[in-house]
């Protein structure tokens, strides 16, 4: 990343954050609707991976984030239960922002979730790994060589 | 009695046209104007505008981008309100500007100067062409035909400001440095102008007389005819782009230093960037005597 923006980060970070957890936490309204509610720690967990899948991809987050869109799509699926839903929802935050810059940018954020959610659901039968390494992969591919 | 003068701690020297907003935050901090604590909320100021201005441009279909598209973004910010601050009267104004008005308003300053620059070099670039030299130098030709439409097509102040583009290979005879951008192109457009402006004092045959040479078709076409210029009116005393006869160089004085104070008075009340290309044009006249 270019050096002057890295600097400005580096002295105001200690500015952010707190407002970050309970924005995420206010998810949960809808989430317990289906029985599913992250915790505080969960939420700041949650938070660190989306960070970390932020710089690991390079790439900048700005507005409201994608935390919340991924909770509300997800939050209804067959195949979340209470036991793997905060874990499901890491990983998904990791294949999101993997696919977002393997797919060049041509799907907006709304249509990666809508693909998403809807091969999670169906053909991969809640399988994370077949989401990640069939599924988007070939939408992927196919969307490059367009 | 004599006259106190208020003195300021900022150094000039330390502040940078091209990095113009860091240079000033830094040495509002060196200096103790700011404080560590201002000058760390103004750079999360600056990084809220950041994700502001992201928003606006890409939000209806992302919530994050590539570090690449960002970091050009940010850049561009800075450079936009460095340009406002730069017009400042005094550093400590701008300093000063920089603690106690909000970073939207700055940048909204900002841009609005750049749109600014940007009416002036469309205006300058309309009668850039108008005047274009008639003469074969393709570098010239290209920037006047192509380069600077070319950059005010593609020019969007709020993307890319702080950019001019790395194509242009025609340079005017005198450029300030260490700048960029949109300011750089009005230098740029102000400059051509002028050089354009000269050279159509003089008929085109005598022009393309002395253009039409190695150095006319690749070089800085305003310094070939000054240079031709400047031999008439030292030979001959008139100010004329005609070919001088061998035998009037004779009269040239010898030394560059002696060039110059001829060519300074011969030019008399010419503008300061016809004088400024004066010294380099006596260093090339020494080649006649």
């Amino acid at each position: 990343m270019d050096n002057k923006l890295q600097a400005f980060r580096k002295s105001a970070a200690n500015l952010t954050r707190a407002k970050d957890v309970g924005a995420v936490l206010e998810y949960n309204e809808e989430s317990v609707k289906h029985g599913l509610v992250l915790t505080q720690e969960q939420a700041i967990r949650l938070l660190e991976t989306k960070d970390e899948e932020l710089r690991y991809n390079g790439r900048l987050e700005f507005g409201e984030g994608i935390l919340g869109k991924l909770i509300i799509a997800f939050c209804d699926s067959p195949y979340m239960n209470k036991q793997n839903y905060s874990q499901n929802l890491e990983r998904l935050v990791e294949i999101f922002y993997y696919y977002k810059g393997e797919m060049w940018e041509l799907l907006s954020d709304d249509e990666l979730i809508d693909y998403m959610k809807s091969f999670f659901n169906g053909s991969c039968e809640g399988s994370l790994e077949l989401l990640e390494s069939r599924e988007l992969d070939s939408l992927a591919r196919a969307l490059r060589r367009k | 009695m004599e006259q106190l003068q208020k003195t300021s701690p900022i150094r000039p020297e330390n502040l940078q046209k091209e990095a113009y907003l860091e240079s000033l935050l830094a040495e509002g901090e060196r200096t103790g104007i700011l404080s560590s604590a201002e000058a760390d909320e103004i750079r999360y100021n600056l990084l809220e505008l950041l994700a502001s201005r992201l928003e606006h441009l890409y939000g209806k279909t992302t919530s994050s981008v590539p570090d690449e598209w960002a970091s050009d973004l940010f850049d561009c910010l800075l450079y936009t309100m460095g340009a406002w601050l730069q017009i400042s009267p005094t550093p400590e104004a701008a300093l000063d500007s920089l603690r106690n008005t909000s970073t939207a308003f700055l940048y909204q300053k900002g841009l609005r100067l750049m749109h600014l620059f940007l009416a002036d070099i469309r205006r300058m670039a309309e009668e850039i062409y108008a005047t274009r030299v008639p003469c074969r130098n393709g570098f010239y030709q290209s920037a006047v035909t192509r380069e600077l439409p070319g950059f005010l097509a593609s020019c969007r102040p709020e993307k890319n400001a702080h950019q001019h583009g790395s194509s242009i290979f025609y340079t005017p005879a005198y450029m300030e440095k260490g700048i960029s951008g949109v300011w750089y192109m009005r230098q740029y457009a102000a400059a051509l102008l002028l050089e354009n402006r000269f050279c159509s004092l003089f008929p085109e045959e005598d022009l393309q007389t002395v253009l039409d040479t190695p150095d006319g078709r690749t070089g800085n076409i305003f310094l070939a005819v000054l240079s031709q210029v400047s031999l008439n009116l030292l030979a001959k005393g008139i100010p004329s782009c005609a070919p001088v006869p061998a035998e009037a160089l004779a009269s040239l004085p010898r030394t560059e230093g002696e060039l110059l104070a001829r060519l300074y008075t011969a030019f008399g009340n010419a503008n300061s960037y016809l004088r400024a290309c004066l010294p380099s044009i006596a260093k090339e006249l020494t080649m006649y005597r």
